[in-house]
């Protein structure tokens, strides 16, 4: 408990750091906190100072150059039309889908969020990155929590912003996400794919790059005081899909979504009613409603290990539980020695 | 060849027929059902029951060697007399092959036997195990035809039967149930769900029954096109106005569904993905479509 008390002092320590880093985001200033830049506000509220003040920002208005505002109007005007332009095509049907659903178009639109999520939200540090081969099938293995799935996404959003060659991670996810209405679209139009070994061999074999995050609803559900001990590993499904379509594993460390919702505690009768599979109790959730589906800004760092070569097994080996035991238990080893490694080495959960 | 073909009085049966009678090495095509048919040439029609033990005597008598059964019974109204149709036909038709040396029988059937569910792989193999289930009395008796089916080939494995599970067929004669759902004024969509859909063209759906016949291929084959498409986009496409339906309160949306009319099957195909595994069709019964999922629907919008 005295473990966690800590960590809540910190996150509310960030919180505030955030709102300061917000509001000079917006000024322009360089203030130490939010909350001395605040006092400075009120010091010209006399009518000469506001006088200056108004002054001062036209002629900030008009020292800007007439063909940056151009250029600035052109790019946007841009980007709406390119948004009006998909928009306009998507609700005449005009566009295609690759076998399991995954829409490019709309995965470029989404693209900007998410990569606002990966540099600015949680400023992922990429370690090993150059380990993920550049073609044909392979398998991204990696620990699984954070209560909503981001690391997945994130996953995913590295290997387009970040890799030397970007490729589309097909996420394999959970079989709820597909009865929950919107989701279920939004997670087919993105290009992921329900979890099952039939998906699996067929991505693989196709030379698709996909992810699986073998801890399941367990490591999802995970709650705050067992961040960083990775769950049971399913019984090594991964494994067997993987030496099937002799399509190397690659082990990947996510560290620093395990914080992103504290989760102290589950309440998973609540869950029922709408099929969850866990219901967590958060500090913000469900206290602030849908605000408290905000993730915490902390700071990630995302590992891909050296690749595990399949091609030396026979297809047999896959039926063998002695063969898919071992890679599973080295798979698992070597992500939890990576996860300690780095969350010895940080200093804060937020920078 | 002899051949003995039910539900001519369909679109299927009609572009099948259409396709026997160009080729010289069919010498009789019996079309068989309940009601008037048209006859001509080569082509008889036999207004008989198919559930009438008779038609074991007329595989005899006109020594039929191929049984094309593509009537399956009318999707609306699930009478005592479509349940006779479809089941009771369908076992006295495998009845008759066996007892009369009937070599080869084609029997129709579809993907959507496998049912639309959540858990559902993107693409469902033959090998997938049939659950008599759902709230379609008719996906119901399909189901039960398939189960028949399969005992029937274990007992009589000198028949060589092909199943021909096909994804929704589409064009301008077609009246699948996934047909007669695009056709409606407003067809009804649940909110928040997209599901991929198969769109096979009515063309390639007769050109794989007449292609089944010079196989050996025997037990269940998926005859799906190459490539998907989301439901929605289906619907822009062809400009109809769909409604979309609250998902909340899901099962009395599900239940009101049926007053808003047909949609395919029941209200599990409008949320979750029911698509064949085409690698069968193509690897043992050398077939494949001409025109992929989104071919037909292009051909289908311009004709």
């Amino acid at each position: 408990m005295a473990k966690n008390a800590s960590v809540l002092r910190q996150l509310l320590g960030e919180v505030e750091t955030r709102i300061v880093d917000l509001y000079e985001a917006f000024t322009g200033g360089t203030a130490k906190t939010a909350f001395d830049r605040a006092g400075s506000l009120f010091e010209g509220w006399t009518a000469e100072g506001l006088i200056k003040r108004v002054a001062g920002w036209a002629k900030a208005v008009e020292n800007v150059d007439v063909d940056t505002l151009k250029g600035l109007k052109l790019v946007l005007d841009g980007l709406i039309e390119t948004y009006k332009d998909a928009a306009r095509r998507r609700s005449k049907g005009e566009y295609e889908v690759d076998e399991f659903g995954l829409d490019e178009g709309f995965l470029d639109l989404a693209r900007p969020l998410f990569v606002f999520l990966y540099r600015k939200w949680w400023r992922v540090t990429t370690v090993g990155i150059e380990n993920v081969p550049k073609e044909g099938g392979a398998l991204l293995v990696a620990n699984h929590s954070g209560v909503l799935p981001w690391d997945g996404a994130m996953v995913a959003t590295a290997m387009w912003a970040d890799a030397p060659q970007p490729r589309v991670v097909r996420t394999l996810h959970l079989d709820w996400f597909t009865q929950l209405p919107y989701v279920a679209t939004l997670m087919l139009r993105t290009g992921q794919v329900l979890a099952c070994p039939e998906n699996a061999e067929r991505l693989l074999k196709g030379g698709h790059l996909a992810a699986v995050f073998p801890e399941g609803v367990k490591g999802v559900g995970k709650l705050l005081k067992d961040r960083y001990k990775l769950a049971r590993f399913g019984r090594g499904g991964f494994v067997k899909v993987a030496l099937r379509s002799h399509a190397p594993i690659i082990p990947v460390s996510i560290v620093g979504a395990e914080e992103i919702y504290p989760n102290l505690m589950r309440v998973d009768w609540l869950g029922k009613p709408i099929g969850a599979p866990y219901m967590p109790i958060t500090p913000t959730w469900p206290w602030f409603g849908l605000l408290g589906l905000v993730p915490l800004p902390t700071k990630w760092t995302i590992e891909f290990g050296k690749p595990i070569d399949t091609s030396k097994f026979r297809e047999r080996d896959a039926e063998n539980f002695l063969v898919v035991q071992r890679l599973t238990n080295q798979v698992r080893d070597e992500i939890q020695a990576t996860i300690t490694k780095h969350v010895l080495r940080r200093e804060s959960v937020f920078w | 060849m002899r051949v003995l073909l039910t539900g001519a009085q369909h679109f299927l049966g009609r572009l099948v027929a259409t396709r026997l009678r160009k080729r010289s090495d069919v010498t009789l095509i019996l079309t068989v059902g309940p009601d008037k048919g048209a006859r001509g040439g080569r082509t008889r029609h036999e207004r008989m029951k198919l559930s009438d033990p008779k038609v074991a005597d007329l595989v005899r008598k006109e020594d039929i060697d191929t049984i094309l059964h593509l009537d399956l019974g009318p999707e609306a109204k699930r009478t005592e007399s479509a349940f006779e149709h479809t089941v009771m036909g369908s076992m006295t038709l495998l009845a008759a092959a066996a007892e009369a040396g009937a070599r080869k029988v084609v029997l129709r059937s579809t993907a959507a036997v496998y049912g639309a569910r959540y858990a559902n792989p993107t693409y469902l193999d033959e090998g997938r195990r049939i659950r008599l289930g759902g709230k379609s009395a008719y996906l119901r008796d399909l189901s039960d035809v398939e189960k028949h089916a399969a005992d029937f080939a274990r007992a009589f494995p000198e028949v060589v039967l092909t199943i021909l599970r096909f994804a929704p067929v589409v064009g301008p004669a077609s009246t699948d149930p996934l047909m007669r759902y695009l056709n409606l004024e407003s067809p009804p969509v649940i909110g928040g769900f997209d599901p991929l859909v198969q769109l096979l063209h009515e063309e390639d759906a007769a050109d794989a029954v007449v292609h089944a016949i010079g196989t050996d291929v025997r037990g269940a084959v998926n005859v799906a096109p190459e490539g998907v498409t989301p439901l929605l986009r289906v619907l822009r496409f062809l400009g109809r106005p769909y409604l979309p339906v609250p998902p909340v309160l899901t099962g009395v949306s599900e239940r009101l569904l049926p007053h808003m009319r047909a949609m395919p099957f029941d209200a599990s195909f409008l949320r979750y993905p029911c698509c064949g595994d085409n690698g069968r069709m193509k690897r043992e019964l050398g077939f494949l479509p001409k025109r992929s999922t989104s071919q037909a629907l292009q051909e289908l919008r311009d004709g």
